[in-house]
């Protein structure tokens, strides 16, 4: 029975996953988002059952998405999910929507690296995080679950929050979701959300 | 001392005690086991290539006994421990030193081997010279191979077929030509039991009197084999990273797993996860040494 991954945990699995990436001499670049993104940099203490891939960074810092894991690199991730009894898919791919809809503008600028050996891994920025956990609650409103509980450990301010929320629009314009969304901020503290989302 | 490290040294003194067995005036005790020649020699080119002394003596028997190998055996045997190369750098020497000519030693490159005149041999009644007595006695081929075995085992043992034909390292047609031939001569007995003829020698059998007691008779290719792996896996992982060793190691240690029960060897424990495997998978290793030395098995 695999256990999900705490911050440690993860760190050790991607130190893994990077040594056995640099022995067979194979080099990725992954954008985590998420919850493995919050855990790694201990913004939450929960653990998580998987890490989330939004794509793979190239040389040239242009992000493609990815719509399922090189083999080299799905194989590694299978074989340390083996040896270290992990989830066999602790490391896989996220919301291909996100790439294909948009990522908030200036979304590369801030991403931060962490190396593990022949594995580099960038780490979505707190702001884009902010987008991604409030889209995800106000998905999930009226329920208020961990998306929420991140959305709050984030501690977002009220400008980050609106700007989020007009990011999240734009992935789903419709009159329900705009709803929900205001809800979500209204649950967080900001005043008169619906009008000020224009 | 590194666990590969043992079991190297484990390796070496055990093809030394085979060679002791078949007569190579080596200091140490010899193997009390079944010695199977074309293992033997793969093993000796693969992994004594340069130790002087035991390689000398292998060539001395060679050059001297060589009649007495099986070369498709040895030639079969060599590709399953992908030792082929190694074999022909050490075939090439043979042939020059007035040896048989096993053909893979076409075109190789020698083996820095020389004679040393270390081999001497009375007769062949020990236990651990059981296969190459036999072919003395009746031929290099399988019947005295599947004979040996068959009379390694305690009275009133009955094989499966195709274990004979995996134990000697002919196929399972071969195997079963050579068997029903023995069959029908007396030599053997084999009765259908289930979907698969179990085969044996009458208790009674004057063959017998070749192995009075039942010697140990490990499946040395197979033995040979995991060894060989797990050291090239060593020399592979000797500067790789941590992460990268854990699993390397647990990949080779679970496609072991059928050879591994061939061979009669301990089994890794797969059981333990994460940096603790690594300790568990040297402990192991030191177990695979610790079966090398123990000259009875």
């Amino acid at each position: 029975m695999t256990q999900p991954i705490d911050r440690t945990g993860l760190d050790g699995a991607l130190a893994a996953l990077g040594d056995v990436l640099a022995y067979r001499g194979e080099l990725y670049e992954i954008v985590l988002v998420g919850g493995g993104d919050l855990v790694l940099r201990g913004i939450v203490s929960r653990p998580t059952k998987d890490a989330d891939i939004v794509g793979q960074r190239l040389g040239n810092g242009r992000i493609v998405p990815l719509r399922r894991l090189p083999d080299a690199l799905a194989r590694a991730v299978s074989e340390v999910a083996d040896a270290h009894d992990l989830a066999p898919d602790w490391l896989n791919v996220g919301p291909e929507s996100l790439l294909e809809l948009g990522l908030p503008a200036g979304f590369e600028n801030r991403l931060t690296a962490r190396h593990y050996g022949g594995l580099t891994v960038w780490l979505a920025g707190l702001y884009d995080l902010v987008c991604f956990k409030l889209y995800a609650a106000a998905d999930h409103w009226p329920s208020q679950d961990r998306h929420l509980d991140d959305l709050r450990a984030l501690r977002p301010t009220e400008a980050d929050l609106l700007s989020s929320a007009r990011w999240s629009m734009t992935h789903d314009p419709s009159p329900a979701f705009r709803g929900q969304l205001a809800a979500v901020l209204a649950h967080l503290g900001v005043e008169d959300a619906d009008a000020r989302l224009d | 001392m590194r666990a590969s490290t043992s079991l190297r040294r484990a390796s070496i003194d055990r093809i030394a005690a085979g060679w002791i067995a078949l007569g190579g005036q080596l200091e140490g005790d010899p193997d009390a086991t079944l010695v199977d020649p074309e293992a033997l020699i793969a093993v000796t080119a693969e992994l004594a290539r340069d130790e002087d002394r035991i390689l000398g003596v292998a060539l001395d028997w060679c050059v001297a006994y060589g009649d007495a190998v099986n070369s498709a055996r040895l030639r079969r045997i060599a590709r399953t421990m992908d030792a082929t190369a190694a074999l022909a750098s050490f075939a090439v020497v043979v042939s020059a030193s007035g040896g048989p000519k096993w053909s893979e030693g076409a075109g190789a490159t020698p083996m820095a081997a020389s004679l040393r005149g270390k081999v001497a041999v009375r007769d062949l009644s020990a236990p651990a010279r059981l296969v190459w007595r036999l072919r003395s006695a009746f031929g290099v081929n399988a019947r005295a191979d599947i004979l040996a075995l068959l009379l390694s085992c305690p009275a009133g043992t009955e094989m499966r077929v195709a274990d004979i034909a995996r134990r000697t390292g002919f196929s399972k047609r071969n195997a079963a030509l050579a068997i029903e031939s023995m069959r029908l001569a007396g030599v053997v007995e084999a009765d259908r039991k289930g979907n698969a003829d179990r085969v044996s020698i009458p208790v009674d059998s004057p063959l017998r009197a070749f192995l009075p007691r039942p010697v140990a008779a490990p499946d040395w290719a197979s033995r040979w084999t995991v060894a060989i792996e797990m050291l090239r896996l060593a020399e592979r992982l000797a500067d790789a990273p941590d992460g990268a060793v854990i699993v390397e190691e647990r990949l080779a240690a679970e496609s072991l797993g059928p050879r591994l029960r061939d061979a009669g060897l301990p089994r890794p424990d797969l059981t333990v996860r994460g940096s603790a495997f690594a300790a568990s998978f040297d402990a192991w290793i030191g177990a695979l040494a610790a079966v090398l030395s123990d000259l009875a098995q």
